[in-house]
């Protein structure tokens, strides 16, 4: 009896330490987040570029050497930071969501009184160093994850995943089902396999969803595509791979995507 | 899917079958099959004289202006003083011959075109300016111009746009002002030059016609059968847009001359009955799902079967050929240049190799790359609308910017035509790690301009070989 007690004893003291452990790498990251966007707020305050090109995506700087990024700035910097305040921050695997209030001021037009700023900034965090991603790029949802239902996120994705395949495929079947019913209504099966398609779809892959807590039947999905207009005199035409982020809406449970706006 | 080896044997049998049933129609007669072929061999003439920068934004035109019975040369330019003139000497050195030809205001490109218009004897010239309009400049025969007419536009061009109307936007001056390209010569049958004017935004085409003194123009009526701002193409939602090239040819055989556009619609042809009326012909052509795409536009017999057909550029597809057929209905795509991917924008038919045979030249990209990607492509033709490109020609597949268009034309009357290409636009001048990036992110590359002329002419060494 003793022996088993010492056993549970065991297993529940690994658990806590376990979670502990997790409590404590995620307090250690948010920490190291934080001190990392004090630096980028303070280094842009002082108009310190150098400093700001270091907080910058690696992947980003593969195109722009240090002194490049710099002149650059220097040439078309038309802002003054004066203050900052680090309101939130919200990390999510490898991406953290940085609530920032700033004041800032045109440079060229100095009676204009500086203006107060709140926006959200995403981080991602590489080879253990967190830089701040480029503002065109679509990684991760702007909102922060508290703000989202991640499990209907979850079913949402795959549902986007479903309608992508098979609008890669043109398979009219699948696609019918995946129309609101309200606009299936309007259009029999066989007169939806007559439309044409302006575009050939060459490939798709479905990035993320999202899923606002406070918009519970609407989210959104991004999608990576490949396409090129479906003309024989633009064959030769390079599919153009563009990020877009569709609507979809969810009705009596299920999730559909959103024809032009109706839903 | 597994692909059986049954499955693979019925593909392959229908593949065969299809190519022998589409062969006698497109054929890509081998390099073994090109008997009688000659080295297509081409040198850059002389580059004195020819603009060294610019955007010379135009089809150029060889044409003996001062008849001295060698050609001369003529293009113009966006962003500069207008039109130009260089007079050639039959060696492929070149003399600018351009005083009288300034515009009043900054240029845009567009097109020239030279006709006798005031029935003097003497080449007279007529520039079409995308932002401008039309200038019409008489010539002394010597290589100097006085201008007579300028800004001519169609007269809804000078129709005020209303602020309570609701198509305001469509109606604006300015978008009817600008000609993109034209073409010079009698279309009503009256014994004097005409003008045939292809629109730069909208309104479609304006036919001028002259009274042979060059300097009255009366506007022919929307109801001319060309489309315009009153009459648009059937079907045609924007009250006719703009051309981006036309020529003036007899199609049909019926002694008028017809219209054949690279219109923003697609390739067209309007039949034209000598009185200044014409008639669409244009079943076959293609409209497709973005406009402008055709640049511009030629004719030739390039099967054999005694009827005109039509060569065009697409910016994107590359040269696509209609053929022309007894029932009055085009024939096509028929693709000479399969391997050029990265499109075309200027297209001429010529006996290049003086085998008898149509030849096709193509300023286009080969395959897609950012920056001065642009290259002069031949297209071997034996006849019969077989088609093998023709490599290792001695001109640039890559290297020249943005192009313009091309013309073809004995220049240093060695019996073989030369080659003239109007180049120059804003390529290859972003900074250096934003073509650095945009070359990483799509696995193109940045292609650097040769060190030519922005209008360079190419001379044919076939003759001497």
């Amino acid at each position: 009896m003793r022996k088993r007690l010492a056993v549970i004893g065991f297993v529940c003291l690994c658990a806590v330490l376990a979670g502990m452990h997790t409590a404590w790498a995620a307090r250690d990251d948010r920490d190291a987040l934080k001190k990392r966007v004090d630096r980028y707020w303070a280094a842009l305050m002082k108009d310190d570029w150098a400093q700001v090109y270091e907080s910058l995506d690696p992947g980003e700087k593969v195109y722009v050497s240090l002194d490049e990024y710099v002149n650059s700035q220097k040439e078309k910097d038309g802002f003054d930071y004066h203050s900052y305040d680090i309101r939130e921050i919200d990390i999510l695997d490898a991406f953290g969501w940085v609530d920032v209030v700033f004041e800032v001021s045109v440079k060229k037009y100095p009676a204009i009184p500086a203006k107060t700023v709140k926006r959200t900034h995403i981080w991602q965090k590489k080879d253990g160093e967190w830089y701040r991603t480029a503002t065109n790029q679509l990684l991760v949802p702007w909102t922060p994850p508290r703000d989202r239902l991640l499990d209907e996120e979850k079913a949402l994705k795959g549902r986007a995943a479903r309608y992508w395949d098979a609008m890669v495929r043109q398979d009219h079947a699948v696609l019918y089902e995946f129309i609101p019913p309200d606009v299936r209504a309007g259009m029999s099966m066989e007169e939806f396999s007559q439309t044409k398609p302006m575009n050939i779809y060459v490939s798709a892959e479905v990035g993320w969803a999202e899923v606002q807590r406070a918009n519970a039947g609407h989210g959104e999905v991004k999608v990576t595509i490949s396409t090129r207009p479906n003309d024989p005199h633009l064959s030769k035409m390079q599919p153009e791979v563009r990020e877009v982020v569709d609507p979809w809406v969810k009705i009596d449970g299920k999730w559909y995507r959103v024809i032009d706006g109706k839903e | 899917m597994k692909i059986s080896s049954r499955n693979c044997f019925f593909s392959c049998v229908a593949v065969l079958a299809a190519a022998l049933i589409l062969l006698p129609r497109v054929s890509y007669a081998s390099a073994a099959q090109d008997k009688g072929d000659r080295k297509l061999q081409f040198a850059i003439s002389s580059t004195k004289g020819l603009p060294e920068k610019g955007f010379w934004k135009s089809v150029p035109v060889f044409e003996d202006v001062n008849k001295d019975g060698c050609l001369d040369l003529a293009s113009t330019e966006r962003l500069g003083e207008g039109a130009r003139v260089w007079l050639g000497d039959c060696k492929g050195n070149w003399v600018d011959s351009s005083e009288g030809l300034k515009l009043p205001s900054k240029s845009c490109g567009g097109g020239v075109a030279f006709g006798d218009v005031n029935r003097n004897g003497i080449l007279d010239m007529v520039v079409a300016d995308h932002c401008l309009g039309i200038f019409v400049y008489l010539g002394d025969g010597k290589g100097k111009w006085q201008e007579v007419v300028g800004g001519l536009a169609p007269e809804v061009s000078k129709t005020a746009p209303s602020n309570n109307d609701d198509d305001a936007d469509d109606r604006k001056s300015e978008k009817f002002l600008g000609a993109e390209t034209l073409a010079v010569a009698d279309v009503n049958g009256d014994g004097f030059v005409d003008i045939v004017a292809g629109a730069a935004d909208s309104g479609g085409f304006t036919v001028y016609f002259g009274d042979g003194t060059g300097k009255n123009w009366k506007e022919s009526r929307g109801d001319d059968g060309l489309p315009s701002f009153q009459d648009p193409e059937p079907g045609d939602l924007y009250q006719a847009g703009w051309v981006n090239h036309l020529i003036l040819r007899d199609v049909n055989k019926d002694g008028h001359l017809d219209v054949v556009a690279a219109y923003y619609y697609g390739p067209r042809v309007w039949l034209g009955d000598g009185k200044g009326k014409w008639k669409l012909y244009s079943e076959g052509l293609p409209t497709p799902a973005v406009g402008g795409i055709f640049r511009t536009v030629d004719t030739g017999d390039v099967n054999g079967d005694g009827l005109m057909d039509i060569v065009t550029a697409n910016e994107v597809n590359g040269v696509e050929i209609y053929l022309q057929t007894a029932d009055g209905t085009w024939d096509g795509p028929h693709d000479p240049l399969p391997g050029l991917r990265g499109g075309v924008r200027g297209v001429v038919l010529g006996d290049l190799d003086g085998d008898g045979h149509l030849d096709v030249l193509a300023s286009g990209a080969y395959e897609m790359n950012y920056g001065s990607n642009f290259g002069l492509f031949i297209a071997r033709g034996n006849g019969k609308n077989g088609w093998v490109e023709v490599e290792n020609t001695g001109l640039p597949r890559t290297g020249l910017s943005l192009d313009w268009g091309v013309a073809v034309g004995d220049v240093n009357k060695n019996g073989m035509l030369d080659i003239a290409v109007s180049t120059g636009g804003i390529v290859g001048e972003l900074p250096q790690w934003m073509q650095r990036r945009m070359s990483a992110e799509s696995h193109l590359k940045t292609m650097p301009e040769l060190e030519l002329p922005r209008v360079q002419v190419w001379l044919n060494q076939a003759g001497k070989n």
